[in-house]
């Protein structure tokens, strides 16, 4: 069974009066344990695809299931449920809360979860140690350099142990070597933990390093290399 | 989720708006405490006058009827000197009472010697008149003199018209009780300040024995009980009515606030203008705490969308905004009682004093500490502010979380 399945899915957005196609009939399927990339032009629905799978938007027409659940259709508050135990997210910004350290961000979705301060403290070390910052806990965002951000809110998203990590052209606002370096500690989190990734990009050298990529172009799948 | 850590980060990020914000919530939560430490030091000074100053007492005593129809034929409503004998000892020992004492008042002319006037008066015994006034005889000027049993004390604007000072005779012209006429010369023991502006030039406070005999009586037309506590009125009350039933006596009962009109005036309109500023403060309040939170929310649209990717629901962000409307009100009432204690301090040592309205003497301004009304209006603030941010986040939970993650 396919950890993350999207079936005949299409999203119409609204722009004005006239509305947008954003997705046209997508099917896939996302194995667990995958390293996978959306590539493809501006506009292409990559944003659109990832929120999908997400759980951070609901498809026009379509299903999308979870482990076998059905998800598109659950009550809000069973949403935010499902993401937190199952879906880490990554931010092109990193989107880092300021007023919070690097621990403090990575404690979020734990403490989000319900779980106490002093457990979620241990687990956010160990995410912050797994990335490289173990010595950055203290650190509020804007003490942190572009990839120690990113880095913090990849932990952040490793938090909760989710099954799957989507990052949003995680790195778009980062130099190259920067970026290297955070699709390297993706990539050696996926095979280490069997985290499946999913993350879009328009890099070319950042998808000659995944297992899978997913061409989109004018909210269409064209291509699916293996 | 450590909300109240998460909200004060918050505020003190934007420290100067918070501070503003925590400022008019301390300026009106003290505003609050000051005028209602200001009515209720007012309000005793009033029971007080009345209780004591004007010689209501706590509880008062009448035959069935008296209360409306006394005026038209006050000789059938009298207590007999037997009767109140009787009374008085069923009384004596109840715990909550202090002293039970008979009364005669009466009203006519006053003359002295080349001009008369109105005068309405009552008779006490002199011994029980000055445990019946306390502290507030002296502080009003003479008293009977139980020495001296002709004698009574004039108040001061009656004797200044008609040029009466201590040791003057005057001659009292009134009705007996079964309506003849009787006029018996008065000494002027002394002059006092009734506290009323509206009897303080028509009151005479006369010995009952005096009173007695111009009305030709061995009784009274009241029975005054003085309680013990004042606060404990409405307790004692049924008791005492239970006892006098018990007895076989049919008679009335009231309390000195509902024979003192001009306490409950008071009292209603300084409640009128306490409710008016409540709503005016607690109005500015939520304006204050809608406007901080709408700012704020506006500017951190995209964290909201953030904490709601990380699983967040909907009722966690609203109680993440509602625990920053509270901590502004905690910071604000915090402020606001600084504020209270040191204005409360400050006007107490002033030592102001002026005249209120219908009173012929100046108090002092004074502001009491009231930690009910305190609590209970940091209760109130704490509920409008809840409510206050209730609205702007109920709004920005329900944004769609892409919504609010792509906004600039």
């Amino acid at each position: 069974m396919a950890f993350v399945s999207l079936s005949g899915v299409d999203k119409d957005y609204a722009l004005g009066a006239t509305a947008v196609r954003a997705l046209r009939g997508i099917d896939l399927e996302i194995a667990r344990g995958e390293f996978m990339a959306v590539w493809g032009p501006s506009g292409s629905g990559k944003t659109s695809l990832l929120n999908l799978i997400g759980l951070l938007d609901k498809p026009t027409r379509g299903s999308v299931h979870l482990e076998g659940e059905r998800v598109d259709r659950l009550p809000d508050a069973r949403l935010a449920r499902t993401r937190a135990r199952h879906i880490g997210i990554v931010f092109q910004s990193f989107n880092l809360v300021p007023v919070l350290d690097a621990c403090e961000n990575v404690m979020l979705p734990l403490q989000i979860a319900g779980q106490g301060a002093r457990a979620a403290r241990e687990i956010a070390l160990r995410r912050l140690d797994q990335v490289g910052l173990g010595e950055h806990c203290a650190r509020r965002p804007d003490q942190l350099s572009g990839g120690q951000r990113q880095r913090v809110a990849i932990a952040r998203a490793l938090a909760a142990s989710p099954g799957l990590v989507i990052a949003d052209e995680p790195t778009a606002n980062l130099d190259s070597e920067t970026s290297l370096a955070i699709v390297e500690l993706m990539r050696e989190l996926n095979r280490r933990d069997g985290v499946t990734f999913l993350f879009s990009t328009h890099d070319p050298r950042l998808l000659e390093r995944v297992d899978r990529r997913v061409h989109l172009q004018d909210g269409r799948i064209i291509a699916e290399p293996a | 989720m450590d909300y109240i850590k998460l909200g004060w980060r918050n505020l003190r990020r934007n420290a100067r708006r918070s501070a503003v914000t925590v400022l008019a919530i301390a300026f009106g939560y003290a505003a609050i405490n000051l005028f209602s430490g200001y009515i209720h030091n007012v309000y005793a000074g009033l029971a007080e006058q009345s209780i004591k100053g004007e010689r209501l007492g706590h509880l008062i005593l009448a035959q069935r009827g008296a209360f409306d129809e006394g005026k038209l034929e006050p000789g059938k409503y009298v207590f007999s000197g037997a009767e109140f004998a009787r009374i008085s000892a069923l009384l004596a020992h109840d715990a909550d009472v202090e002293l039970v004492a008979l009364k005669l008042a009466l009203n006519g002319l006053i003359s002295n010697g080349t001009a008369s006037t109105i005068f309405i008066g009552e008779g006490l015994d002199p011994v029980v008149t000055r445990r019946l006034n306390g502290s507030f005889g002296r502080a009003l000027g003479a008293q009977l003199d139980p020495a001296r049993p002709a004698a009574g004390v004039v108040a001061s604007d009656l004797a200044r018209l008609m040029k009466l000072d201590a040791g003057a005779v005057a001659v009292l012209l009134t009705s007996t009780l079964s309506g003849q006429t009787n006029a018996l010369d008065l000494e002027i023991g002394g002059l006092f300040n009734t506290g009323n502006a509206g009897t303080n030039d028509k009151f005479l406070l006369l010995p009952l024995t005096y009173v007695q005999r111009l009305l030709d009586t061995d009784g009274g037309d009241r029975i005054i009980v003085l309680l013990k506590d004042t606060s404990r009125v409405e307790t004692a009350r049924g008791r005492i009515a239970g006892a006098l039933a018990a007895a076989g006596l049919d008679l009335e009962l009231r309390s000195w606030r509902e024979l003192s009109a001009f306490y409950e005036q008071v009292k209603t309109v300084f409640d009128m203008i306490f409710t008016f500023m409540v709503s005016i403060v607690l109005v500015v309040v939520l304006t204050s705490i809608v406007n901080t939170m709408s700012m704020s929310i506006v500017e951190r649209t995209r964290e909201i969308g953030t904490l709601r990717a990380l699983g967040m629901n909907r009722a966690q962000v609203v109680t993440l905004f509602a625990a920053e409307a509270l901590l502004l009100v905690a910071a604000g009432g915090l402020a606001g009682t600084l504020v209270t204690l040191f204005a409360m301090w400050a006007v107490n040592r002033a030592e102001l004093s002026y005249v209120p309205p219908n009173i012929s003497y100046s108090v002092f301004l004074q502001v009491d500490f009231v930690p009910d009304v305190m609590v209970l209006a940091l209760l109130l603030l704490a509920l409008v502010a809840c409510a206050a941010a209730l609205l702007p986040a109920s709004r920005a939970a329900r944004l769609s979380i892409v919504d609010a993650l792509g906004h600039v």
